[in-house]
């Protein structure tokens, strides 16, 4: 998996690229180009958009590679200015629309519109939390990464991941009830 | 608002979870309240994957593409690294030096007593140097303390170094930040005048913008034994020491700490151990030792293994606050312990225990006997490769180790003998000569002679003259030998 490689390869393939070799910085792409995709695609729910956003996060990474921490997993790094990046884009997007009703219906329908309208509120509300809990939910739920991924991502304990992902459960379900309200 | 055992409930149903008791208490839950509708909808959409696609395989080639279009990335951070640094400690020095201005009321005590402790370890550091456990580069093999081996690491790289703010942060989070923290001594020394004088020094500063001195700091910090350190009130007597703040401005000392030697250092378990020692602090809080330390022979000594060893052991670094310590202010005395043999004798057991003895130490703080070492010919002996190599053979720490033999030398008439008369003749060579005899060496550890030497007669004879000459004979060795046995 992408977050198990060793963060001594990334500092020498980061090292090299800030020597002036540029092709050093492709396994780094390989590595975690799909992640970052889906964390964008997840965050901003165009699949266009997403793509655009993952390729200006790494040569924004690329051109900035040495104020990146070594001591830190690439990922970790990297992640941050997508993320950066897809809130900046989420906000200069039109105010959305209240809630309305059709999300608290007892209906436990799949339906597509339905799913996607529940989708954009709850990427609203995302915003809307604390970063520590934000960065938890988009890691678990939208990179699809493990506990032990977000761990290292994060540089936090496992315990603290599961802690912070209740958390910001709880708090974005209590961001769309108040907004139903 | 659901309550956090319903929220549970709604997220072990999302995820499966549930057991058949409790389906039905969901459904009434979700069926019965709108904001467990929402809960239950917004769970669902986390955990659906979405129709998101694919980024593809031509996404790396695209990215690669624009990537070589790029002119190659910005200079190395550590430039800008090391500014930071120094911006923190700016920051510190004004906020420990600088009661009420604006930049104090900005910063977070926490903030202080980080940096402080940082400042701290720039001192250890520099101790560490001058007594040489921090080796200097371009050195051989022989002089290094780890295995050669550590000495062919590669040079230390970026990635080795934590720099700037967030650093400072995550150390703040860290046991050993709240170890030190709650450590009363540790919160004295930062509000100590020594402390705000070493950090108002040119010297601090200057070492802090050194990328090298930010990489120890954060070893030093990660180590629990060396953490100890900082909060040593004697190590921070020596703040004020001009050697110590001109030993951070050593170009030298960078090139040593950038040479991973102070990592190798590091991760012997018996330089930890002596580092850890409240006695290894005491003497290199002490001027004398240190600037005798700060020599290249007892630099050299203190590299070797053996040595190290040995200052390891509690009883040998507790002979080193004795008052004898000033002695190793010399030049000969340094050359005598630069030597392979007396370095190997001062590791041993024996010889720990004789320099552990009160005896001993009461000896060697006898003015008499630091006069007698303070004397040329004295030294002259130990700088003697005969008289290091009996030194260095078990029968004469033997000799020493015996209570009798120390007891002597703490003896006033002994004392006054070494003190005059009896010390010119260690400058000869026969005498020295007479130490390196095997037969001179078994007289010294015979409990018989350790008898003779605390007599009065005896004493009085060494402060004759011609029994002294006598000593000069060969054949006096031998016949002392023989009557002894």
């Amino acid at each position: 998996m992408y977050l198990q490689v060793g963060a001594e390869d990334e500092s020498e393939l980061i090292g090299r690229c800030l020597a002036g070799d540029s092709s050093a910085f492709e396994p780094l792409v390989e590595r975690y180009h799909r992640p970052l995709y889906r964390v964008a695609a997840r965050l901003l729910g165009d699949q266009e958009e997403a793509r655009d956003m993952t390729q200006t996060a790494f040569l924004k990474a690329y051109q900035s590679l040495a104020t990146c921490d070594p001591e830190r997993r690439f990922f970790s790094w990297i992640y941050r200015i997508l993320l950066n990046e897809c809130l900046n884009a989420l906000r200069a997007r039109r105010p959305m629309q209240g809630l309305d009703d059709s999300m608290a219906a007892p209906s436990r329908s799949v339906d597509p519109i339905e799913a996607g309208e529940t989708s954009r509120r709850v990427r609203k509300a995302l915003l809307k939390l604390p970063e520590a809990q934000r960065d938890v939910i988009v890691l678990r739920y939208f990179a699809e990464l493990r506990y032990e991924q977000v761990s290292a991502a994060l540089g936090v304990p496992e315990k603290t991941v599961k802690s912070r992902l209740f958390s910001a459960r709880q708090r974005l379900c209590e961001l769309l009830a108040a907004e139903r309200v | 608002m659901l309550a956090r055992d319903e929220f549970e409930l709604l997220r072990r149903h999302q995820d499966g979870e549930l057991l058949p008791a409790e389906v039905a208490r969901v459904e009434a839950l979700i069926a019965g309240r709108p904001e467990a509708r929402i809960a239950a909808a917004a769970l669902r959409s986390l955990g659906e994957p979405g129709p998101i696609g694919e980024p593809g395989a031509p996404a790396v080639m695209e990215i690669m593409a624009r990537v070589r279009a790029l002119p190659r990335p910005a200079a190395s951070g550590w430039t800008r690294a090391s500014q930071g640094i120094s911006r923190a400690i700016g920051r510190t020095v004004n906020a420990v030096a600088g009661p009420g201005s604006r930049v104090e009321e900005s910063m977070s005590s926490r903030s202080k007593i980080v940096w402080g402790i940082s400042s701290a370890a720039v001192v250890v550091l520099a101790s560490l140097w001058m007594v040489g456990v921090i080796p200097p580069v371009n050195q051989g093999a022989d002089a290094t303390i780890g295995a050669a081996k550590r000495y062919q690491a590669p040079q230390i790289a970026a990635k080795d170094v934590k720099l700037g703010d967030t650093e400072a942060q995550a150390f703040m989070q860290s046991e050993t930040f709240d170890r030190m923290l709650k450590d009363p001594n540790t919160r004295k020394m930062l509000a100590s005048v020594e402390m705000r004088n070493m950090l108002a020094t040119p010297g601090l500063n200057a070492a802090l913008t050194n990328t090298s001195f930010a990489l120890a700091l954060q070893k030093i910090a990660g180590d629990a034994n060396l953490a100890k350190m900082f909060a040593d009130q004697e190590l921070t007597a020596s703040l004020a020491d001009a050697k110590v703040s001109a030993a951070l401005t050593d170009a030298d000392m960078h090139a040593a700490l950038a040479d991973n030697a102070f990592e190798a250092a590091l991760s012997q378990t018996a330089v930890r151990a002596a580092l850890a020692d409240s006695a290894v602090h005491a003497a290199f809080a002490d001027s004398n030792l240190v600037a005798a330390f700060g020599k290249g022979h007892i630099q050299q000594a203190l590299k070797s293994e053996q040595f190290r060893a040995g200052l390891a052991q509690g009883q040998f670094s507790a002979s080193l606050q004795s008052q004898f310590k000033t002695a190793f202010d010399d030049a000969d005395l340094q050359a005598a312990l630069s030597r392979n043999e007396v370095r190997s004798a001062l590791a041993t057991a024996s010889m720990q225990a004789a320099l552990s003895r009160q005896e001993m130490q009461a000896a060697f703080a006898s003015l008499a006997v630091r006069s007698a070492l303070a004397d040329a010919n004295v030294r002259a002996a130990l700088t003697n490769a005969q008289f290091m190599d009996a030194l260095a053979e078990a029968e004469l720490r033997s000799s020493l180790k015996g209570a009798a033999v120390s007891g002597a030398l703490a003896a006033q008439q002994l004392s006054a003998a070494l003190s005059t008369e009896l010390r010119s003749y260690f400058g000869q060579a026969a005498i020295q000569s007479a130490f390196s005899n095997a037969a001179m060496r078994d007289t010294l550890a015979s409990a018989q002679f350790a008898a003779a030497v605390q007599s009065a007669a005896f004493q009085s004879a060494l402060r004759d003259a011609g029994f002294a000459s006598a000593l000069q004979q060969s054949s006096f060795a031998s016949a002392l030998a023989k009557a002894d046995q």
